[in-house]
């Protein structure tokens, strides 16, 4: 503790920054283990849901339980694009869901979109994990230079090279390296875990949007 | 539009977690993991610090052992007593064979008036012999007496040259140097005149207080200024620095050059010192 406070303002400021990174970087790391888990958890548990029952409506009916699903919002906008087009055709039955083939190309779009929108919601502030992973290790090793340098220019004034002199600067320089260090690692290692999770999802949702599409085909055929 | 109202149902969708709230959990946790580190939540774990001592390896030691110290060595006042103190013997030596010559010289008549009553050439002749051995030993005896005052004479000038209760130093110095370190020097004089209250010595066994103040001298060993580089945190202990510091505002020997040094002043230190 007598470490930090002993140290220069420039040290200061640069021990704040990583603090703040590293506060940030572990609220992230919190938020994106609850989103990623509960995604993944849920969205097994929907295609589970969703081969077991044929009918759009029974499982429209069903989706407010998988409300953190991506592949559940893929779904969700589907269902809601089909019921629009099928208001919009009087006359059709109500228990089967027609499709004509200008209704896939939108179903197509609205997937599109939807991927999008998922994909965004999950990638959301991974950056910030990137940056602090590959920036705070820098900030710290400025913080380390600026240090020594302080320390250097007193061994310069006082004339004497002795431990004593030498050791408490370049020990106060050192924490900022430290501290970049704490906060970088966990970043980087949250950073590529979670990657690999959201990456692992949006082919999720690539498959299932595939699925749909079929579907909607299928049932345009039918017609 | 249509997107803005995609976007706002699916935000109701999934109701994710705040981030804001999520940083405040994190800032917590980081505090709770600082209080771990520190040892705050373990009770107090308060290490003995021992004392700093500063041993000075570079400096060749001072060349007369009298060196350092702020009092100047005793010089002449010791020389003439002893010198006195030897020759005060010497007078009543000088008169003791005169006594005698005295002596001899009473008993002297009564024997010339028997030598007048009964003339006696034996008796002449006995008393002539008594006479001159008795000068014979009176020579011998201020001969003596001689060889003794220039032994005494001798001994005086060996003592003059070294004077008594002064620490004798090499054999080259002349016992008024500043000596080779003279940053020992001033340092020494400083803390010498630096007086701890005994509240504060009774205090240096709960926690060791520190102070580094920089002090600058003149040439003719005046003190230009001084500065407290880091202080102590108690008043006490920083006003009896600066009384130190004023009290040795005039060191006795001339500096080589105009100095600049950094004192640390040790509570525990000067404790231990002082037992």
């Amino acid at each position: 503790m007598d470490l930090v406070l002993n140290a220069g303002l420039v040290v200061k400021l640069v021990l704040l920054i990583l603090v703040y990174f590293s506060v940030v970087s572990w609220a992230i790391i919190i938020y994106k283990f609850l989103i990623v888990q509960r995604a993944m958890r849920q969205s097994e548990a929907f295609l589970d849901f969703f081969w077991s029952k044929k009918r759009f409506d029974v499982i429209g009916q069903g989706l407010k339980e998988y409300s953190h699903s991506p592949l559940a919002v893929l779904f969700r906008d589907v269902y809601q694009e089909l019921m629009q087009s099928r208001r919009a055709i009087e006359g059709q039955e109500e228990e089967h869901m027609l499709a004509d083939l200008g209704e896939q190309d939108r179903v197509a779009r609205v997937l599109r979109r939807a991927m999008t929108s998922e994909t965004h919601r999950l990638e959301k502030y991974l950056t910030f994990l990137a940056t602090t992973g590959s920036a705070a290790p820098f900030i710290g090793l400025f913080g380390t230079v600026w240090g020594i340098m302080n320390a250097f220019h007193g061994i310069g004034q006082t004339g004497s090279a002795s431990l004593a002199v030498v050791a408490p600067g370049i020990s106060e320089a050192l924490v900022a390296t430290a501290l970049g260090l704490v906060a970088a690692i966990p970043a980087v290692i949250g950073y590529n875990h979670f990657l690999n999770k959201v990456n692992v999802l949006i082919g999720d949702m690539d498959n299932f949007s595939q699925e749909i599409l079929n579907i909607v085909q299928r049932m345009s055929r039918s017609h | 539009m249509h997107t803005h109202r995609l976007q706002s149902s699916s935000a109701q969708f999934h109701s994710d977690p705040k981030i804001g709230r999520l940083i405040l959990v994190s800032l917590v946790l980081h505090v709770l993991l600082v209080l771990v580190m520190s040892g705050t939540w373990f009770g107090p774990q308060r290490r003995d610090q021992a004392p700093v001592y500063y041993v000075d390896l570079v400096h060749k030691p001072v060349l007369d052992p009298q060196a350092g110290r702020p009092d100047p060595r005793p010089k002449a006042k010791p020389k003439p007593a002893p010198v006195k103190s030897v020759a005060v013997p010497q007078p009543p030596k000088v008169v003791e064979p005169k006594k005698p010559t005295v002596k001899v010289a009473k008993p002297a008549p009564p024997t010339v008036v028997k030598s007048e009553l009964k003339p006696d050439p034996k008796s002449e002749q006995k008393l002539q012999s008594a006479i001159d051995a008795m000068r014979e030993r009176q020579s011998r005896q201020a001969e003596i007496d001689a060889l003794k005052q220039k032994l005494a004479g001798l001994q005086d000038t060996r003592a003059a040259a070294v004077p008594a209760d002064v620490p004798v130093g090499m054999p080259t110095g002349t016992g008024d140097e500043v000596g080779v370190s003279m940053l020992a020097y001033i340092q020494e004089v400083i803390k010498q005149n630096w007086a701890l209250s005994p509240y504060l010595l009774d205090q240096s066994r709960l926690a060791s207080i520190e102070a580094k103040v920089s002090v600058r001298y003149a040439t003719d060993g005046k003190l230009v200024g001084f500065r407290i580089l880091k202080d102590s945190g108690d008043s006490q202990f920083d006003d009896s620095i600066k009384r130190a510091i004023t009290k040795s505002k005039q060191l006795q020997h001339k500096l080589p050059q105009s100095t600049e040094l950094t004192v640390v002043f040790n509570l525990k230190e000067m404790a231990e010192a002082r037992r």
